[in-house]
């Protein structure tokens, strides 16, 4: 089995690993970090959002050979070490989740939608998440969250 | 439970209840640390895969393995490897496991062999490998199939399940009469359409042996289900099936009795492979093979006198049950219970069928069985209000029911009845209506119009239902100045462990930091009922306050006996010392006055009744015909919010569901299989399809619920899909009587396409 | 998904060959129309050739009068591009609706146009502005290049390169999307270039398409009132779980108005 080198949250990781092997499997699977989870099958969901080189993307839709060489970060990777980052901290503080299952891919997503777009509005918020489904919340809160979490981001409280 | 850092140990003391507290389980959830089954470690699981029928009804000849495939690290399971009764139990005993050879198929997709292997790729590559030799039947694929075609598939006439409830009359003859005395019958049918529950974890379970007994883990709203499942079907007592439940994705009531099917399956193949087995669907396998909401067939006959009172309502409800008997028989009676909707009327009859088909087997989904009645009652209510020409909310205020008032079960209405302040509500926020032709904010032609619509939902299970659960919770002292809830309720996003954290606080007089309610496992937790009915808050969280306040009671009168002061925080760690892990298990009691007949279907359906008004506002773009919701207001009465997000989050998500069945979703079936099993074809709302969602909170108190609690799980799902209508109603001027209002649908109706 | 070797070439020629040497190869751009194809199983190829270390694909500039957009740019990318929003904003506009987000920074327009999915927003803009498609041994013009049901002129090995687009005078898109995969039910372009007034129509048939009647009203008179009673016929229009033909007839005509007031 060929041997890929990935850089995951800031650590370097060598594994065996098919070509064929998508990036949300070997994250999950080989690397152990479960908090990108899978939702469906056919890219809609958004459950397996994470970041490479910076950009939200479907670790369901890439193969783990393609990120060969870009830094990813998983939701794992987000917090510093017992410090929420600004948009966990958000989503906590204003009810922006409830079974959780969305939620790692819903932060990767709103993270990168406020590093782009400092004070994004309401309608950026909806629209930059359309890739992100919930079935629990009706949405509400979570664009309260991001609204919040890209305040924090900018330095105010969350 | 990682409580991480921050808000969960905010000092809260005995204001928890009432307060916003952020979730307990919150952390672990936004830094993914949280475990769903998916993400345990399974050192040494094999992965099972379920072969599935691909037709619709015949008889299962026999299995075939395909001579050239490697079999040597398979594990195949049939029923004959059933140790026990080949039998899923709920309430009919009539779903197998596994269909056996010689048995009969009933639905596609249906279960008719397991396989388990290493890998998940070997697994599926040996499902692919057997092939099922099946001498087809003729099956019956609708409503109108099964009450008037000739196949039989169950008893004399294919109906699972009737109910008739009567009221001011006696026979048939007289409700005949009453309509034809009446100075206006409003006479429609209404169709409602499958729903899938889209929970975003897909169903997943493992199972373990261990020295003879069965460990079962999983994604799953009620543990004591599958438990009471587990035994018949692998010939164990009850204390060799352990079922517990890991963090869970979401349920919706999709996770209330299909995981008993799952696990029934995990248990078999780990019992056969003698090493654990984990089962986790594919989203396409989810949607085509487990339960939905029951689609619904309801002609409603509204009689009205000349001033507009309603005289007499007569409601025929048949519901699609699928090729099993599973929860058809609860969802009916709570459909039929709620069919006269909260109206005032003297005349009542209510029949309703669940009839059998060779669908998939359709069950819980929020609300169940609610939501079909309740589109069926507020449209008819709505078209009365018209043909009276009576404002819409003022016509429902004359009529509705208010506590003295009896319902179509004649039970009067006592405790908590919230009439008068949701409508209050909707009408003090509504405004002026929008003007009706209009362009939307990227310039089309729109009509716009407004709907409402007034509901309610009885809380907790019917009749003497919660008698019957004897519903029990535990509080303990434990080690370090902690306190222990123990129940069978599970967290499947509404926010069950944080409740309870509250209450259980509230009762102690401690921080909610204390607290820890711990992973419901049979082993370690008593049968508090299953997490369904909206009873988690009113009638578990009840029995968590009280077990609260005997703890607390208990540690006083040490300390008083010793002779020491103090909060019961400070108490805590000695008490603790001197008394060990005392506990107290509390049982539900009924309130006074519930009194029910099952054989006559009259009294108190239920203890006590939540309501509910709906506003919406649509804009309907005149090019393409979609509906688009502009506005939704839910005023919903939960008798107390014992954490006010929390319950907000509920109303918005059982919201945003009534939309999307509203316009956009729909479950579609050619020849008996589900023709759009993807998350691309079977589409739920996303971001863009959501409203702003307005909501008010109206307590009522309700006595005998913690702190004046009641329910809200379920009631946000009945109402807005009825409003919706109304207001495309008054839009178009064209009823629209079934769902979805999809836009080719609204495209036929107005003649338009070009 | 069965499993292949991943080759990582680092020119275009290099890639090219690759493909040439091996029976049952694909090129990998932004795998977000491949790697949903190779989940399914609907291809099993043996070999993938990554084009993420091949230069000089990444590259949108201007040139004259035309707008020359690397095949692997991103969809992100070409909707942020400065150059792309200055001389051809519709194009722009029509990126930044493809799929979602996480699909805009992964999707290139070389891999959408390769693939030419039929419900794909480019394939309507390539058709309507008259694109040409350069690949590693000649040039296409659009016309000739989406010859049916996901099939191309392309040759089995052949590479594109880049995707040159004309500056329009006027052009805009309108869709109708699909809710869940953000594809066209419907996506109709309407451009005017010096060629003329062209009306592209993706989504709706097998295979991207111009409706002549409506570029004739479209060029005696630009106005959204010119294609009132124009209508498709049906027979070749896609008819599914998405939406009817006769639906997605009647979408045509309302796409094309909201194009051409778009243009405005």
């Amino acid at each position: 089995m060929p041997k890929l080198t990935l850089r995951v949250n800031r650590q370097t990781h060598t594994i065996d690993c098919s070509a064929s092997t998508l990036l949300v499997e070997a994250l999950r699977e080989q690397l152990r970090l479960t908090g990108t989870h899978v939702g469906c099958d056919t890219s809609q969901c958004g459950a397996c959002t994470v970041h490479v080189d910076g950009a939200s993307v479907k670790s369901c839709t890439m193969l783990a050979v393609e990120a060969e060489g870009a830094e990813i970060t998983t939701i794992e990777g987000l917090a510093d070490g017992d410090k929420l980052h600004p948009m966990q901290a958000a989503f906590q503080e204003h009810h922006g989740l409830q079974c959780g299952f969305c939620t790692p891919g819903m932060v990767m997503s709103a993270v990168d939608l406020c590093k782009r777009v400092k004070a994004p509005s309401e309608p950026e918020v909806r629209t930059w998440l359309e890739g992100n489904l919930c079935r629990c919340t009706g949405y509400h809160n979570i664009v309260k969250a991001v609204m919040a979490g890209a305040d924090g981001m900018n330095g105010g409280k969350p | 439970m990682d409580s991480g850092t921050a808000s969960a140990s905010r000092r809260v003391t005995s204001e928890a209840v009432g307060t916003s507290l952020p979730r307990v389980d919150g952390i672990a959830k936004v830094t993914g640390r949280a475990r769903y089954l998916d993400d345990l470690d399974a050192v040494g699981a094999w992965h099972g895969v379920t072969v599935r029928s691909t037709i619709p009804h015949g008889i299962l000849d026999g299995l075939d393995r395909d001579p050239a495939f490697d079999w040597t690290d398979i594990v195949v399971v049939t029923a004959a490897d059933i140790p026990g009764q080949n039998v899923i139990t709920l309430i009919e005993l009539d779903q197998p496991a596994l269909v056996p050879v010689g048995g009969t198929i009933r639905h596609v997709d249906e279960a008719i062999a397991l396989v388990a292997a290493p890998t998940r790729a070997r697994a599926f590559a040996a499902a692919r490998a057997i092939t099922a030799r099946v001498t087809p039947l003729v099956p019956v694929l609708s409503i109108e199939d099964a009450l008037t075609g000739p196949i039989q598939l169950h008893g004399a006439d294919n109906v699972f399940k009737r109910f008739a409830i009567r009221k001011g009359h006696a026979t048939d003859g007289e409700i005949e009469a009453a309509l034809a005395a009446s100075a206006h019958v409003i006479d429609s049918v209404y169709r409602t359409s499958p729903q899938e529950q889209m929970y975003i974890e897909p169903q997943a379970m493992m199972a373990e042996w261990r020295e003879g007994a069965c460990h079962v883990t999983g994604s799953m709203q009620c543990p004591y289900y599958v438990h009471k499942a587990m035994k018949p079907l692998l010939d164990l007592h009850a204390e060799d099936v352990i079922i517990s439940q890991t963090v869970t994705g979401g349920g919706f009531g999709g996770k209330e009795e299909y995981p008993s099917m799952i696990a029934a399956h995990a248990a078999l193949l780990a019992k056969v492979a003698q090493r654990p087995v984990k089962i986790v669907y594919d989203r396409d396998e989810d949607i085509a093979a487990t339960t939905k909401r029951h689609p619904a067939l309801i002609r409603h006959r509204l009689g009205l006198d000349a001033l507009g009172n309603p005289t007499v309502i007569d409601v025929d409800v048949v519901m699609d049950g699928g090729a099993y008997a599973t929860l058809s028989a609860v969802v009916l009676s709570r459909g039929v219970l709620h069919a006269a909707g909260p109206y005032k009327c003297p005349v009542v009859r209510i029949v309703g069928r669940v009839v059998a088909t060779n669908h998939p087997p359709h069950g819980a989904f929020r609300g169940f069985g609610a939501p079909q009645t309740t589109f069926a009652y507020e449209r008819q209510i709505e078209k009365a209000a018209r043909l009276m020409g009576a404002d819409p909310l003022a016509y429902r205020r004359r009529h509705a029911l208010r506590a003295g008032d009896t319902t179509a079960t004649s039970q009067v209405l006592g405790y908590s009845v919230a009439t008068d302040e949701v409508l209050d509500a909707i009408e003090q926020c509504a405004g002026t209506p929008p003007v009706r032709d209009g362009v939307n904010a990227s310039g089309a032609p729109v009509k716009r119009g407004r709907g409402v619509c007034f509901y309610f939902h009885g809380a907790g299970f019917t009749g003497s239902g919660e008698q019957r659960l004897a519903g029990r919770a535990t509080v303990a002292l434990a080690a370090g100045g902690r306190f222990e809830v123990r129940a069978s309720s599970t967290d499947i996003g509404q926010g069950a462990i944080t409740i309870f954290t509250q209450l259980a606080a509230d009762g102690l007089g401690v921080d909610a930091s204390r607290i820890d309610v711990i992973d419901p496992n049979t082993a370690r937790v008593p049968d508090s009922g299953p997490t369904v009915a909206s009873r988690t808050c009113m009638v578990v969280g009840g029995l968590v306050e009280a077990g609260a306040k005997l703890i607390a009671a208990r540690i006083r009168a040490w300390a008083e006996s010793v002779g020491r002061a103090g909060s019961i925080e400070d108490l805590a760690d000695d008490a603790f010392g001197a008394l060990g892990p005392i506990a107290e298990t509390t049982q539900y009691t009924p309130p006074p006055g519930i009194a029910w007949d099952d054989a006559t279907y009259t009294g108190a359906a239920y203890p006590v009744f939540g309501w509910a008004a709906c506003l919406v506002d649509v804009a309907v773009d005149l090019d393409t015909y979609e509906v688009a919701i502009e506005r939704c207001v839910q005023a919903v009465d939960v008798g107390k919010a014992i954490n006010p997000a929390i319950v907000k989050g509920q109303i918005e998500g059982g919201t945003l569901q009534a939309l999307g069945w509203a316009v956009l979703e729909n479950v579609v079936y050619k020849n008996g299989k589900v023709a759009n099993a993807t998350m691309t074809n079977c589409i739920v709302p996303t971001f863009a399809d959501a409203p702003e969602l307005e909501t008010i909170i109206v307590e009522v108190p309700y006595p005998f619920g913690p702190h004046g609690a009641k329910g809200v799980g379920e009631i946000p799902m009945d109402g807005p899909a009825a409003a919706v209508a109304n207001a495309v109603a008054l839009a178009l001027g064209v009823e629209f009587d079934e769902l979805p209002i999809s836009p080719e649908v609204v495209a036929q109706r107005l003649g338009g396409q070009s | 998904m069965k499993d292949f070797v991943f080759h990582r070439p680092s020119t275009v020629a290099e890639a090219v060959a690759m493909l040439k040497a091996r029976d049952d190869g694909k090129f990998l751009a932004g795998g977000q129309s491949l790697l949903p194809v190779l989940k399914l199983e609907l291809a099993e190829p043996t070999d993938v050739i990554s084009l993420a270390g091949v230069p000089g694909l990444r590259d949108i500039r201007v040139d004259g009068d035309r707008v020359i957009i690397g095949a692997s740019c991103t969809h992100d990318q070409v909707a942020r591009s400065a150059e792309v929003k200055a001389h051809l904003p519709a194009l722009a506009a029509l990126a930044h609706h493809i799929g979602d987000a996480q699909v805009r920074n992964r999707g290139t327009i070389g891999g959408s146009v390769a693939h030419a999915d039929p419900a794909a927003d480019y394939p309507a803009a390539l058709i309507a502005l008259g694109a040409t498609i350069k690949t590693d041994r000649r040039t296409i013009a659009a016309d000739d290049f989406f010859t049916g049901l996901f099939a191309t002129a392309l040759e089995r090995d052949e590479l594109i390169v880049a995707v040159h687009f004309p500056k329009a005078t006027r052009a805009a898109y309108a869709k109708f999307a699909h809710r869940a995969s953000k594809y066209a039910v419907v996506g109709v372009m309407v451009a005017e270039t010096a060629a003329g007034v062209r009306v592209a129509v993706t989504g709706a048939a097998g295979v991207v398409f111009r409706v002549p009647a409506m570029e004739a009203a479209l060029s005696k008179a630009f106005s959204a009132s010119s294609l009132d009673g124009i209508t498709v016929a049906t027979d070749d229009l896609n008819s599914d779980s998405e939406a009817s033909a006769e639906y997605r007839a009647h979408l045509i005509g309302v796409m094309a108005k909201r194009a051409v007031q778009a243009c405005a």
